[in-house]
């Protein structure tokens, strides 16, 4: 499944391709452990849609829809 | 080891600690030299650098706890800040702090330290955390391939730190010097850092502050990031691979259906515990001043006192200071231990995931919730702790919003009030003053709502939330010292800012001026105001003069009522009810100084709090306006609204 993260249900997993977003939230997300090839595990999304949890790595990170949306993912 | 004063101020030696955000390095911090910063189990918790003393084998040292930084690479100012003091180098070992429960990302960070830094350390913390989740790290496998020290401790329960001195000081002494590690980049990056600079610590340094060369960057990241996984790998053992605890909780906390309902369970459940408790102290506490009272009474006719002196001290001062004492500080010494418990367990960030979603419609966004937590304590903590918001607006907006949370200094006279007139025993206390506070979030979100579309407009920034994983918090320390704490904070704040005021406003009520006090003529004048608010001149008075602290808003209000002097002791909430029943109030009154007391102005030291934050004349003004009119606004409304309905 190709895709974006925002497309990720609960409870699946895909792993990186590209980062799209802006240049600030792009290194900050590649600090937390978002590079290429790394698997996102997609842990709970919040009321609405609009903020999910994710695992990478070894930490959880919770990202608006719209930053997921700049996030490319291939599946595993 | 732990702090004892030392003897000498000028310590020769320096270490700073340096980690990502909530590593525990404020923890280690306050064991190492005893002095209490304040530790949250979330992301984000110190904002500036705090030095402090340590002791160790009898050797005194200066250590700085810096704030927490992502990498070096980090746009806002506090981060820049950090990196700055580690490359100055003007230190003897920087000890870099490492979280066991997240190697690889704390590892992300020092990897990037090693690199530019000379001397240092590694420590990883939370080690009793990590062996509860069946995590253990490989001390020796990491010095290897670090090539520098490694102490593994944990802070919380004081063990190993004794370790990690003797170390620090190793390096500092010279006595190990570490191999430089350097994670090797594609031959390409190599030669563009030797073009920046042959020392290859500086040129990753100007590359990494300068921000602008970005595909070196992004490969200089992602190799750190890879390596920080493999290493990390390496070196831990995970025992047991089942879906962690923290997940199992997270769903229930954090889910679409049980997140918010969860969310204001446990805040009903702390504020009726919060009454409850505080309800036997606060009566112990007014038997005890009341006796203090006739004493002071009898020893000052004993030494032949003037008359107004007597009353200027009986019933300025120390009616004031009792009402204080007894009616406002027990409700804050229950709840600070509270929430700083959640704090400690790391609840906070779960708050901000369930809201968000409210705040991005208003313009803001989920962090806001973090900063109005903390207002809930004090406006000054919530306003400086704003600089978790990266974004200047959504800052803003956090900054002048703050005040419409009610602090600890409000929630006395609300929870007074609310037991007098709207509640009957102190579950509905609790569930009425939920609401409360439920009023104060939904006015938070108008007035946030107005602010990004009028003054404040503009998009949101990225948006990152750090969700830490929950730690077991060491309930009975954190109760005893945050009451401790709180209970301290509370009677200095009393002796320097309530017996004064009490003082100038006995002395006020007792001036006469053309046939009536000074108070009077005051309260007269406002009297027009206050009654289409619902209110009265009096109580606005004591809203106007309540600006240096919040807490003495109703002991002013009940020592004009009084008229400066009183016949019997006020401090049992019936005898208070009949005073201000006698004085006019009703239940609409009461509703009225409820809404007014969470919507007005901020205090003295909030306001200059916000203007030390801001920066500007203009926004101070607009924090003290913003309130004052919501309140003004919403006050009359209600009165109306009673008058009509009622």
């Amino acid at each position: 499944m190709d895709g974006r993260l925002s497309h990720l249900k609960c409870g699946e997993c895909a792993a990186v391709s590209k980062i799209n977003c802006g240049i600030l939230t792009r290194r900050r997300l590649t600090d937390l452990g978002m590079i290429c090839g790394t698997p996102v595990f997609c842990l709970m999304q919040s009321l609405g849609g609009g903020i999910c949890a994710y695992r990478v790595c070894d930490s959880v990170i919770a990202l608006r829809r719209e930053d997921a949306d700049c996030i490319a993912v291939k599946s595993i | 080891m732990l702090f004892k004063k030392p003897q000498t101020k000028d310590a020769d030696v320096r270490f700073i600690l340096v980690g990502n955000p909530n590593v525990g390095k404020s923890t280690l911090f306050n064991l190492l030299t005893g002095k209490k910063v304040h530790t949250g189990n979330w992301a984000g918790k110190t904002v500036s650098v705090s030095d402090g003393l340590g002791i160790h084998n009898k050797k005194p040292y200066l250590i700085s706890d810096l704030p927490g930084i992502a990498s070096l690479s980090s746009p806002t100012a506090e981060e820049m800040a950090a990196s700055d003091e580690i490359a100055r180098g003007h230190y003897d070992c920087c000890i870099i702090v490492l979280d066991a429960t997240q190697l690889a990302r704390s590892l992300t960070l020092a990897l990037r330290v090693l690199e530019i830094t000379p001397r240092c350390v590694v420590c990883v913390n939370l080690c009793d955390e990590a062996e509860k989740k069946g995590i253990t790290v490989d001390k020796n496998a990491l010095e290897f391939i670090l090539g520098t020290k490694v102490a593994l401790i944990s802070a919380g329960r004081k063990k190993g730190v004794s370790y990690l001195m003797d170390s620090a000081f190793d390096v500092a002494s010279g006595t190990f010097s570490k191999k430089v590690f350097t994670p090797l980049y594609s031959p390409a990056a190599e030669d563009a850092l030797k073009g920046i600079s042959p020392i290859r610590r500086d040129a990753v340094l100007t590359v990494l502050r300068e921000g602008r060369d970005d595909a070196l960057i992004c490969e200089m990241s992602e190799r750190v990031v890879s390596l920080a996984c493999k290493i990390a790998r390496t070196v831990t053992v995970r025992k047991t691979v089942r879906e962690s605890v923290d997940y199992k909780i997270d769903r229930v906390l954090c889910s679409p259906r049980f997140g918010i309902p969860a969310m204001l369970c446990l805040l009903a459940l702390v504020l009726w515990i919060t009454v409850s408790a505080a309800n036997y102290p606060s009566e112990l506490l007014a038997r005890l001043f009341s006796h203090g009272d006739t004493l002071l009474l009898r020893f000052l006719t004993a030494v032949n006192a003037p008359a107004p002196l007597v009353s200027a001290l009986v019933y300025g001062v120390w009616r004031t200071l009792s009402t204080v004492v007894s009616v406002m500080l027990p409700p804050m010494a229950v709840f600070f231990p509270f929430f700083t418990l959640l704090e400690e367990v790391g609840y906070l960030p779960r708050v901000a995931f369930n809201l968000d979603n409210a705040f991005h419609r208003c313009g803001s966004c989920g962090k806001q919730s973090l900063t109005m937590c903390m207002g809930l304590g004090c406006t000054c903590v919530g306003v400086t702790g704003s600089a978790i918001i990266s974004s200047r607006r959504e800052r803003l907006i956090a900054v002048l919003t703050n005040t419409f949370m009610p602090c600890n200094g409000r929630f006395g006279a609300l929870i007074a009030v609310i037991g007098m007139f709207l509640a009957s025993g102190s579950f509905s206390s609790g569930v009425i003053l939920m609401l409360t506070l439920v009023f104060a979030v939904l006015m938070t979100f108008l007035a946030s709502k107005l602010l990004s579309a009028t003054i404040l407009r503009g998009n949101g920034e990225g948006f990152i939330l750090e969700l830490p994983p929950y730690r077991r918090p060491r309930v009975f320390k954190i109760i005893v010292s945050s009451l401790i704490e709180k209970a301290l904070a509370v009677l200095l704040r009393a002796v320097s800012v309530a017996a004064p005021a009490g003082l100038v406003i006995w002395l006020f009520s007792n001036l006469t001026f053309h046939g009536a006090s000074i108070i009077s003529h005051l309260s007269s004048l406002l009297d027009p105001v206050g009654q289409i608010m619902g209110l009265d001149g009096t109580i606005l008075l004591a809203f106007i003069l309540g600006f240096p602290a919040n807490e003495i808003v109703l002991p002013i209000a009940l020592m004009i009522y009084t008229g400066g002097s009183a016949m019997t002791s006020l401090t049992a909430l019936s005898s208070l009810k009949i005073l201000l029943t006698s004085n006019g109030w009703s239940i609409a009154t009461a509703i009225s100084f409820i809404i007014f007391s969470t919507l007005h102005w901020p205090c003295a030291s909030a306001v200059l709090t916000i203007h030390k934050e801001t920066k500007s004349l203009f926004w101070t003004i607009v924090s003290i306006l913003l309130p004052t009119a919501f309140g003004f606004i919403l006050c009359i409304i209600v009165h109306f609204a009673f008058i009509l309905f009622a």
